[in-house]
């Protein structure tokens, strides 16, 4: 029997991953995962916006990535990344796979390149408030998509964002900070 | 286990669990059963039936039904000396000692270059402060967890003197990392609260404040313009400042030196310290918040929430709408914009008409003579000093403190409209009128100012703050403790010209270390009361805003960035460095920070080298 997800919280301002959607996303191996419930929930995680055909600021991301990966690996941090296509007319789950070959980090069970529904994707990025304000299309805007990496610790409820292109060393530090926290205390202590 | 909490022991969690659930009833007997009915049930259904649309950012809270102006105006108490044991600077309180973990600023030790003899001249004052839990209430009957400097929001005010060396040993009681910065102050880069020079929980830091002005650079004699007033001290961490803030980790620092005080000696301005040391009672700090509130009493906060999170109850001194009995003579207010994001326009009304009012000071910096002004621009960190006379008042008149600034998003505000007020403060005017006032009225001699001169500028800097892809640049980097994005000569001035290309957005920008002299806003010479000193200056959509600097007397990192909390948090903040003079040649030393070295003096920062804290630092 699964444990009930944490974001199941009485009292406060609603967590944040109670507005995470629980859609079904697809990885670069073409395996199902319920967005929240199977990714998000329970874990420390760092989520990028990437998709395969941009050739804007997704490389020096991904790059960036790959790089932080190989740090919070090397510091033994449990964490996991997902990488949310923000191009899901045309990404599919063999494009995110060539991808994550093309970047090396293919064969990595804690890295996920991902692809749902178009309106998922907006859903997603809004919840996760990764979108410009001013987006409020229905299908997502590849020009302006979000150049931020949202990451958290969903067992706490601690989450923030800081910009793909920041030095890698200072994303690892960031999110360390962020998921080692034991979170708030004073909304901890509410929690019955 | 199913979360990973901390340990929390039935004595200290059963007194919140219990004002919950008072907080709740309070609710009920408020807006009846069906709506508590429905908050009872608010997660589980919210969760089931809407959580696919993706739409779910949380709304706004409203506001929790209270009688405006029924408590009155809290008036924060002072600070109160004590002797630090082990004491500051002694082997038992230095880097990485059990009782002072992070040490205090090298600037302490009398063998450092900069330190000066005259800096001891009088005997050194210590204080404590801790970060710790409280319960606060920020609307009357509503017990609201909390986060206080030594448990009380505001916090304590700290009382400085010029040439009064102080020192400031800060705990962290909570499990949130921490930095406290003092705003307005010219202090040591181990004690001005860099983001990354952090408080670790349970450790403590000497914060060393040697209250020094800064020195001329020509006449070498100590800069009397530069000498801040009303200063504030608030939490600085990286990544957590915005949501340590609206918790209520801020307070006020009264500093005076010789020259203020022989206003108050010669009843120019009113007093500022009773016999006893506490706050004379007609110069009155006032902080301003907008606070939102949960139906449960929690503070509402989104911790992605990087617009610019406004609240919708406005408090002062951390009471929502408080009255104040004022007698008929002339009050000194110090009125500080303390919120995340909101920006006020403050005039001050009887009935419907502005009563035109003396401003004294911008962020702190007395003027040389009164403005005659009838309302306040105020952006997220700043300050201004005014003078109010209410002796033309019959008892019983009530006058309102108003925000005429409307605003519905963090980003910036929509305008002025006079015509939809928000109250902050009500004044009940009270007794006969005062004799023998102060005499501070337009054309008295606060200040004298002494303007930095362009012909002392040994550099000019741009500095454009942009937004790329959702994230926040400077000059087009991203923020990067490893990097000085200014090497500065320690003794000279610099022309900045900061250029706000990020939109409509607002953007209050803060320099450490020193203050700034406006030259021009758009090409334009500022208007009067913003000609003078500044520590913050309020960059508007599209706003180039053209500053002349004095760097002095400290060396070291130190930020600037914007004020706006949550921007701040997103890192649009910038790192500059400035370095001493070789003495046998003249020449600028070179940088600790070079974009290519990872490392700062664990003496600096304050983090010892190989520090194996839980929290990852950032300066191995």
């Amino acid at each position: 029997m699964i444990k009930p997800p944490s974001f199941e919280v009485a009292g406060g301002t609603p967590w944040v991953s109670s507005r995470i959607p629980d859609c079904v996303v697809r990885n670069q191996r073409g395996e199902p995962r319920r967005f929240r419930t199977d990714l998000i929930a329970r874990q420390r995680v760092l989520i990028s916006f990437i998709y395969t055909r941009c050739d804007g600021i997704c490389p020096k991301t991904v790059a960036n990535l790959v790089a932080v990966e190989k740090l919070l690996r090397a510091a033994a941090e449990p964490f996991r990344m997902l990488s949310l296509s923000v191009d899901p007319a045309r990404d599919t789950t063999e494009d995110l796979a060539e991808y994550a070959q093309g970047h090396g980090v293919s064969h990595l069970p804690h890295w996920e390149f991902l692809v749902a529904s178009p309106a998922d994707t907006v859903a997603i990025q809004k919840a996760l408030r990764a979108s410009e304000p001013d987006a409020d299309a229905a299908a997502p805007d590849l020009k302006s998509h979000s150049g931020m990496i949202v990451f958290g610790n969903e067992t706490t409820n601690r989450w923030s964002s800081i910009a793909a292109g920041t030095a890698p060393i200072h994303i690892q530090h960031a999110f360390q900070t962020v998921a080692r926290s034991s979170g708030f205390s004073s909304l901890l202590k509410l929690r019955v | 286990m199913k979360y990973a909490i901390t340990v929390v022991s039935k004595s200290l969690e059963e007194p919140f669990i219990n004002r919950m659930k008072q907080n709740r009833r309070q609710f009920v007997s408020q807006v009846g059963m069906a709506s508590i009915l429905a908050a009872e049930s608010f997660p589980l259904l919210l969760l089931a039936s809407k959580a696919q649309a993706g739409d779910l950012l949380p709304k706004l809270p409203t506001v929790p039904r209270y009688t405006p102006h029924s408590v009155p105006l809290p008036l924060p108490g002072r600070l109160a000396p004590t002797v630090l044991v082990p004491a500051p600077g002694s082997p038992e309180a230095s880097l990485g000692s059990a009782a002072v973990y992070h040490g205090i600023a090298p600037e302490y030790s009398r063998s450092h270059p900069a330190h000066q003899p005259y800096w001891d001249l009088s005997p050194e004052r210590h204080y404590e402060m801790a970060y710790e839990d409280a319960l606060h209430e920020w609307v009357p009957g509503i017990q609201t967890p909390a986060l206080g400097y030594n448990g009380l929001v505001p916090g304590a005010t700290l009382r400085l003197r010029v040439g009064e060396p102080a020192v400031v040993r800060v705990t962290n009681k909570v499990d949130i990392e921490a930095s406290v910065h003092l705003h307005g102050g010219h202090n040591p880069a181990h004690a001005d609260g860099h983001p990354c020079f952090y408080v670790f929980p349970g450790q403590s830091r000497d914060y060393y404040y040697p209250n020094v002005l800064p020195r001329h650079p020509v006449t070498g004699e100590a800069d009397i313009s530069h000498s801040n007033s009303t200063l504030w001290f608030h939490d600085h961490a990286n990544d957590v400042t915005a949501r340590n803030v609206i918790y209520g980790l801020a307070g006020f620092a009264l500093l005076t030196d010789d020259l203020e005080e022989k206003l108050f000696e010669d009843r120019i301005l009113p007093a500022l310290d009773t016999a006893d040391g506490q706050q004379a009672p007609y110069d009155v700090p006032m902080a301003f918040i907008d606070q939102a509130l949960n139906r449960d009493g929690t503070v509402f906060w989104d911790p992605l929430d990087a617009d610019g999170r406004l609240g919708n109850i406005l408090t002062v001194n951390g009471a929502a709408q408080p009255y104040f009995e004022v007698e008929r003579r002339k009050y000194r207010f110090r009125w500080l914009d303390s919120s995340l994001a909101r920006i006020y326009e403050l005039r001050i009304v009887r009935g419907a008409t502005a009563i035109p009012f003396l401003q004294i000071s911008n962020d702190g910096y007395l003027f040389p003579q009164p403005q005659l002004v009838s309302s306040v621009l105020l952006v997220p960190g700043k300050r201004a000093d005014v003078i109010v006379d209410f002796s033309k008042f019959e008892a019983g008149t009530k006058l309102y403190l108003q925000n005429i600034m409307q605003q519905s998003n963090g980003r910036k505000p929509d305008g002025i409209d006079p015509a939809r007020p928000m109250n902050l403060v009500e004044f009940r005017v009270k007794g006969p009128v005062v004799p023998n006032d102060v005499s501070v009225g337009l054309g008295s001699a606060l200040r004298p100012y002494t303007p930095i001169e362009a012909s002392e500028v040994t550099a000019t800097r741009r500095f454009d703050f942009n937004r790329s892809n959702g994230a926040w640049q400077i000059n087009g980097q991203f923020w990067s403790p490893f990097r000085s994005d200014a090497v500065i000569t320690s003794g000279t001035t610099e022309r900045w010209i900061l250029q706000n290309k990020a939109g409509g957005w607002w953007h209050p920008a803060h320099i450490h270390l020193e203050n700034h002299q406006i030259v021009s806003i758009n090409g334009v010479k500022p208007k009067k009361v913003w000609s003078y000193l500044t520590d913050t200056s309020s960059l508007e959509g599209n706003m180039v805003i053209e500053v002349l600097v004095r760097f002095r007397t400290f060396t070291g990192p130190f930020v600037f960035h914007c004020h706006n909390n949550n921007h701040e948090d997103m890192r649009m903040m910038s790192q500059i460095e400035t370095v001493p003079r070789n003495p046998a040649t003249g020449l600028p030393m070179p940088p600790m920070l070079n974009g290519k070295s990872f490392s700062v003096d664990p003496a600096v920062c304050g983090i010892p080298a190989g520090d194996i804290q839980a929290n990852p630092h950032l300066f191995h």
